[in-house]
């Protein structure tokens, strides 16, 4: 099942992931995702499916089904003031969204804050 | 009892404060505190809609001032804080005379924040003196490292004392993060 890493930007997620899981995240293309066992910078994988057009929460359900055990981690980023541009917004929101969907899905899931991991699930 | 919940942009917290508005019990009253200027905010307004949809909620539009809120028991859902605090801030209509305070003009920047601190604290009054329960809905706005202009620099500060000071008169509070309610403080009950 889902492993969900996620914690400010430069907290730790991936160093903990990897500690707890020996798998270590890298980041990858949304593509590449499907078949990558550590996921680092879930956030820029939810930028680069938003800037092809694509969705994130429905990404992420077929992500689930294609790589059911992955390790995933991702950087906080909905806890700023409204971006300006309407792109960044939806990007925050969506990215928000998608990783509910992880969450209720995954196994556990972890937030790192300045490197202490606290499981939250 | 008074609930506090916080959370990021897509954490789920409107979900969560709804299903705790219900388990606290009706009659419930759902106050919308955006004001819709653009097709995205439609959108944003829909979605809130569809969410709390059946579940029993009398809606209360207040993109201005929070008044005129039902004094009885059951539980008022105020959706949400952070919206509040920008629309106190930057809407030019709203008229603070009914509060009763002096004029916001040539304040310093740390003075303006306190000024529009009162202002909250003293509309928000009538709705804690209340029987029912309330819940507040607010979002964290100041981790993402930037320093903004004055004025957004003012809303973070004045933000970030709401935030605060419901907090602290909270019974129970949770941040909501991934979808998850992360207790803070106390416990609900219901």
């Amino acid at each position: 099942m889902i492993k969900l890493y996620i914690g400010g930007a430069g907290h730790g997620q991936e160093i903990i992931a990897e500690k707890e899981t020996g798998i270590k995240p890298v980041q990858c293309s949304a593509e590449e995702a499907f078949v990558t066992p550590g996921i680092n910078c879930f956030h820029l994988i939810t930028k680069q499916i938003l800037a092809e057009g694509g969705s994130p929460q429905e990404f992420v359900k077929e992500l689930i089904g294609k790589n059911p055990d992955a390790v995933i981690c991702c950087d906080e980023i909905g806890s700023g003031i409204h971006p300006f541009e309407p792109e960044d917004r939806n990007w925050r929101e969506e990215t928000g969204r998608a990783l509910c969907i992880l969450a209720e899905e995954a196994e556990s899931v972890t937030r790192v804050f300045c490197g202490i991991g606290q499981r939250i699930k | 009892m008074i609930v506090f919940i916080n959370g990021g942009s897509g954490s789920g917290k409107s979900a969560f404060a709804e299903n705790v508005a219900c388990s606290l019990g009706g009659p419930l009253v759902y106050v919308a505190t955006m004001p819709v200027f653009s097709p995205e905010d439609e959108k944003k307004v829909a979605r809130h809609h569809k969410l709390r949809a059946g579940k029993g909620f009398e809606t209360l539009e207040r993109p201005r001032l929070i008044s005129g809120i039902p004094d009885r028991n059951g539980t008022v859902l105020i959706e949400c804080m952070s919206t509040h605090t920008a629309n106190i801030l930057y809407d030019p209509d709203i008229d603070f005379s009914e509060l009763d305070l002096e004029s916001s003009e040539r304040l310093s920047p740390t003075d303006k924040t306190e000024y529009y601190f009162g202002i909250i604290k003293k509309e928000l009054a009538p709705v804690l003196q209340r029987k029912g329960n309330t819940v507040f809905v607010s979002a964290e706005v100041a981790q993402d490292g930037h320093t903004y202009d004055e004025e957004t620099e003012i809303y973070k500060n004045l933000l970030t004392k709401v935030n605060t000071w419901l907090m602290t008169l909270a019974d129970a509070a949770f941040e909501v993060v991934c979808g998850i309610p992360v207790p803070v403080k106390g416990e609900l009950r219901v």
